[in-house]
Parts: C-alpha cells; sequence; structure tokens
C-alpha cells in the first residue's frame, strides 16, 4: 500500500468521526431524531451485565437458620451480616449444582413439621420463581420443579456426603426433594457457629407449633429480654427547608441520561421537575419520587422470563445504585419484595431495610406518593420502560426503646379488631416486624405487620 | 374370695390417679391435675392437658434433650394465666418466673433456658375458680456428648468392628 492510499483512508475514518461527533452535538437536544442515536441507546444505560449463570441473581429475601432442636428453634441471618452474604453464596453454588447433576428424588406433598426436624437452613424468596431460565443448560430437574418460593438445604456434615434440598412451592403445597453430591460442610459449620453465638432472640415456625390460625409457615420471634432499637427518621436529601437542592436532584438523575448535559429541564408550578433527553423522560415530583420513563417503543412483543426481566430490572437497578453510592446518597438496602407477570412483561417491586428491618409505609403516604413500595421497575421489549423510586434516606435518631410487645399480644388485638367487624375464622397470612412510618413527618418505630388476606395491620411493637 | 376381688380392683382404680399426682403435688393450694399427659391421637403431637394443650415443646413427662431452649406454646381459653417455674431444684429460691395471660388469639408461648442437668419446668394454669399445676422434667445433656455421638460413624453394622462400635456408643451415653 503506497503513502497515498493510506492517507485517503485515515482521512476517511477522520470524515466519519468528524460526522458522528458532529451529530452528537448539533442533535443534542434532539437527540431522539438523531441518525446516531441508535447506535447510543444500544449501548446506553442498560445495566450492569452479568456473567454466569442467571441463579446467581436470585437474593432470598430472609435466610433461616433451623437448630434442628425439639419444638423448633431458629434465626434469622441479618441481611447486612458477612454470613448472609455467605449461605447466599454457598447455596448459589449448591443450587446451580442441584441443577446440573442433582437427583430427583420425589414430589410430595408440603409437610413443614417433617422437613423442618432435621438442621437446616431455609432461604426465603419473594413471590413464586419460576424455573424456566434459571441456569442455561441444566438437566431435566428443572421439568420436574416448575416453580418454587422457599428452598430448604439439609447439609452434610462430610463434604463426600450428600446434601438434600427441598424445593418448597408453599402456594401448592408441593414440596420437591433433591439430592445431590456436593460439599456443604460450610453450611453445616455456620449452623454450629450460630447456635453458639446465637442472640436473645429466637424464631418460632407456626407450623412446628401447630398454631392453625396461620395459612403459611411463619417464622416469629420469641425472647425473655426485648431487643432494643432506634428511631429512625426518613428524609429525603432533595428536599431542603422546602426548596429543592438542584446539585442533588441532578447527582440522582443524571446517571439515568445517556448524556446528561444535553438534558433539558423544565419545573411545573406545583415544584414537579421535568427533565428530558431523547426518548428519556426523568420526572421529580416534591414528594420525594423519580421516575424514569423511556418512551421509546420497539413494536416488538419479546417474551421473556421471570429471570431474564430480573437481570434487566436488577443490572438496571444496580448500575443507579452504584453512581448514587458514589455520591453517597440514597445508600438504604433494597431487597426484591414483590414481582407480577404483566401483560406485556414484568413488574418487580422493591423495599427499604433498614437495621435489617423492612420499611413499610402507610397507606396515607402510599396515596400521596403514589407508590405502595420504594422502587418499581416495569420491564417490557427487553428493557426498562418505568423505574420510580422513593428518594428518601432512613437516619438513625439518638432515642432508642424496647421492643416489648410480644407476636401474641399483637396477634390478639388484630384478632379484636377483626371481631368487632364481626369477622370469625380469621387466618393470617403473615406477620412480622417493619419499621412502619404513619406520616411525612413521624419518625420510624418498630411495628408488627400482621397480613390478614390483602390487609395489612400495623400493630405498635412497643407499649 | 369375690368380695376380695372387688376390693382389690376398687384399690387398684384408687391407686392409678395416685401415680399420676405423684409428680404434681406442688401445692396445697392447688388442685392438682390428675389427667393423664398423653399424645392426643386425633392431633400429632399435641399434648392434651384439659385446661390448656401443649402443642409444641412438651411431648411427655420427663425428657432427655442437648438443647439449651425449648419454647412451649399451646392453646388455652381466653384470660387463662399461665406462670411457668424453671429450677434444677425444687428447693431452690431464685426460680426462673415467667407469666402471661392468654389473649383473644388462645395461643400461649414460652421461650425457656435449659440448663445442664435435670431442669423442672412447672407450669400453673389459673382459669376463674381452677388452678392447676404441670411438672415436666427437662434432663439437659452435655454438648460434649453430642458431638462425640456425632463423631461416631456407623458405616456397616454388621461389620467386624460392630462390637467395638456398640462399646463406645453404650460408654458414650452412659
Amino acid at each position: 500500500m503506497n503513502k497515498d492510499n493510506l492517507k485517503t483512508i485515515l482521512l476517511a475514518g477522520l470524515i466519519l468521526a468528524s460526522i458522528f461527533h458532529t451529530g452528537k452535538l448539533w442533535f443534542g437536544n434532539l437527540s431522539g431524531r438523531n441518525f446516531f442515536y441508535n447506535l447510543w441507546v444500544r449501548n446506553g444505560f442498560d445495566a450492569v451485565n452479568y456473567t454466569g449463570e442467571p441463579i446467581y441473581l436470585l437474593q432470598p429475601r430472609r435466610i433461616i437458620i433451623n437448630f434442628g432442636v425439639e419444638g423448633g428453634a431458629y434465626t434469622l441471618l441479618k441481611s447486612s451480616k458477612e454470613e448472609f452474604k455467605m449461605a447466599k453464596e454457598e447455596m448459589t453454588e449448591l443450587l446451580t449444582a442441584i441443577f446440573f447433576k442433582g437427583e430427583f428424588i420425589k414430589e410430595d406433598n408440603l409437610n413443614w413439621k417433617q422437613i423442618l426436624s432435621q438442621k437446616s437452613i431455609l432461604f426465603q424468596y419473594s413471590g413464586v420463581i419460576p424455573t424456566e431460565g434459571l441456569v442455561t443448560d441444566g438437566n431435566k430437574l428443572i421439568s420436574k420443579i416448575p416453580r418454587f418460593d422457599q428452598v430448604l438445604l439439609v447439609p452434610s456434615k462430610n463434604g463426600g456426603q450428600k446434601a438434600t434440598c427441598y424445593f418448597i412451592d408453599e402456594g401448592y403445597n408441593k414440596v420437591y426433594e433433591v439430592a445431590v453430591k456436593h460439599d456443604s460442610m460450610m453450611l453445616y459449620n455456620l449452623i454450629d457457629e450460630i447456635r453458639e453465638d446465637s442472640s436473645q432472640i429466637l424464631y418460632i415456625s407456626t407450623k412446628q407449633s401447630n398454631m392453625n390460625q396461620f395459612v403459611n409457615n411463619v417464622f416469629l420471634p420469641a425472647f425473655n429480654e426485648p431487643p432494643v432499637y432506634q428511631k429512625m427518621v426518613m428524609m429525603d436529601p432533595v428536599m431542603s427547608k422546602g426548596t429543592i437542592d438542584e446539585e442533588k436532584l441532578e447527582q440522582i438523575v443524571n446517571p439515568l441520561f445517556m448524556n446528561p448535559t444535553l438534558k433539558r429541564k423544565q419545573q411545573m408550578e406545583d415544584g414537579t421537575v421535568y427533565y428530558i433527553e431523547g426518548s428519556i423522560m426523568v420526572k421529580y415530583y416534591p414528594t420525594g419520587v423519580i421516575e424514569y420513563i423511556d418512551q421509546s417503543s420497539t413494536v416488538k412483543y419479546t417474551r421473556m422470563s421471570f429471570i431474564q426481566a430480573y437481570q434487566i430490572a436488577k443490572g438496571f437497578l444496580d448500575k443507579h445504585q452504584a453512581s448514587l453510592s458514589e455520591e453517597d446518597l440514597l445508600e438504604n438496602p433494597m431487597y426484591l419484595s414483590g414481582q407480577r407477570k404483566t401483560n406485556a412483561g414484568w413488574e418487580f417491586y422493591f423495599d427499604f431495610r433498614l437495621q435489617d428491618i423492612p420499611y413499610v409505609f402507610s397507606g396515607k403516604i402510599a396515596d400521596q406518593v403514589n407508590m405502595q413500595h420504594a422502587v418499581k421497575i416495569v420491564v417490557e421489549e427487553g428493557k426498562v420502560k418505568l423505574y420510580r423510586r422513593l428518594t428518601w434516606e432512613g437516619q438513625r435518631s439518638d432515642e432508642e426503646y424496647e421492643v416489648n410487645v410480644s407476636y401474641l399480644q399483637a396477634l390478639s388485638e388484630v384478632i379484636n379488631q377483626l371481631s368487632a367487624e364481626g369477622a370469625q375464622n380469621i387466618e393470617i397470612n403473615d406477620m412480622y416486624w417493619a419499621y412502619y412510618q404513619t406520616d411525612f413527618d413521624k419518625p420510624l418505630k418498630v411495628y408488627w405487620m400482621v397480613r390478614v388476606g390483602d390487609k395489612l395491620f400495623p400493630i405498635k411493637a412497643c407499649s | 374370695m369375690r368380695k376380695y376381688l372387688y376390693l382389690m380392683v376398687f384399690a387398684l382404680i384408687m391407686l392409678f390417679p395416685m401415680t399420676e399426682v405423684s409428680a404434681k403435688d406442688l401445692t396445697t393450694n392447688s388442685n392438682v391435675s390428675a389427667k393423664t399427659y398423653e399424645i392426643s391421637s386425633a392431633e400429632e403431637d399435641i399434648l392434651d392437658l384439659g385446661v390448656i394443650k401443649i402443642t409444641a415443646g412438651l411431648t411427655k413427662e420427663q425428657e432427655v434433650t442437648f438443647d439449651k431452649v425449648r419454647n412451649i406454646a399451646g392453646e388455652a381459653k381466653e384470660g387463662t394465666v399461665l406462670v411457668f417455674k424453671v429450677y434444677q431444684d425444687k428447693e431452690q429460691e431464685d426460680k426462673e418466673t415467667y407469666s402471661q395471660s392468654v389473649g383473644a388469639s388462645g395461643l400461649f408461648s414460652q421461650l425457656i433456658n435449659l440448663k445442664v442437668g435435670k431442669n423442672y419446668i412447672e407450669i400453673k394454669v389459673e382459669q376463674e375458680n381452677n388452678e392447676q399445676v404441670f411438672l415436666f422434667e427437662i434432663s439437659r445433656k452435655k454438648e460434649e456428648i453430642k458431638k462425640e455421638l456425632e463423631e461416631v460413624k456407623i458405616n456397616n453394622i454388621f461389620s467386624e468392628q460392630e462390637t467395638t462400635k456398640n462399646t463406645v456408643l453404650k460408654s458414650i451415653l452412659k
């Protein structure tokens, strides 16, 4: 190749690069109509790319250690602790091994007492997990276990022995038993270590205790010395004395745009702030909510499995969260609290955890913010179409108090309330502690959340 | 002869509940229960004591365990007052005492700490003019024994080492 040809190629390259960059500059505010826009979108805010088996994405909502004692004694691993992370990682390894080389033993009707009789670890997930797509090239096990919402693992003491795993589908009252030759000694030892250091709070199982008032198996804390908790307050860092801190707001919304410098801003009379760049619109409501909407449409319907859609939602959330954490903003830990399949895709709900306890807000607040959960993500057409989240941060207050109302007292209060309304044969679906907020300006305290059907009854956990 | 036979049967009937009461004859004021502790045949694992039903934590009068704690749960009529006393020696003065009143749920639950050795659990049930006391005994064995038992591997009970292993097991259990 002679020198002239080389110069021609270089020149052509430079011309192309200049066209590309000019396009970016000229069509900034109208980037959605830009010829190059699709190129950017393809490489845009499409989240963290996860490698490995999709099963790695599964996040248990609770990890419960079963000491295997007569009458039942359990403990809940705190999600902020190293043990939680370790148990989750070990379990993921084991689940992968199960789906690749596990041996299906049997399908049976769920008998909690029977399966909880041994030393074990229970992983509870939010909602039902369909097994389709959990592993890319698994064995035939997936066809035998259509779905599950909990996994009980009975680890073996010796590395060479088989570990038993029960996939539980509580809604359908089914249990699927699987055995796998995989080293689960670490989990076995973890149970022993935790038992040695068990705290003042132990949990009981309602099914093991024959508490027929409970529809599902619920783990309830029992204690002789009431635990002490700190009061919390919820703050919106964007709002300072009734005015919007624009710098903080931009720190929150900018990571959601392809090119934040090109976004247009508009503020409405009611205080709502709009940011638009191409087909992406982000709104900030003064109640402390941001809303991301991707208005682009591919028309094409893409069928997605739960895990495919969750991968997209989680990747999006994790990427935004990573940007926020860099700015020390909105760092409340989150957990997947629910999911729903829609006609067009999937919806995922996430909620905050404060001091390892879920955060729940009242119906009054929910009406004002038009949200039932801290985060809502809608995945359609293979991408995140809607992302709504609270811009609130939980902060500890110096005030401490004892959580001295037992589950029996809280339960009786709910039964009294419902009986007064004429209800009979009351069946409890769930019961747990949560940091509950009654109103915007009120501090957060630990409450008993008792779920009866679709209704949630908050009962003060401190007298 | 028949008279003696009737007398003997009568004496046996009289003696039978006495043996049941012996473990529970604790308070002079109490109307001590003479009910046999038995697992309800209709509902698995439920100990029906008449005034209360124990649904978890206790299945018989005397038990052996390695556990440090025991949660005793059950059902009773609303308004029933339950007093749990835990001690190792009947003469002991600092008995751990817990009290609770059964609410609208009709449930009760008590977490009991067990010490190594014998633990007596006394449950006093107060219902209007009725008061009954039930006594249970849980012997907690040392954790080391459990560990040693777990270490004993029985690979093949028909192997030559069977006798040796059985001897080891017996010595540990002693």
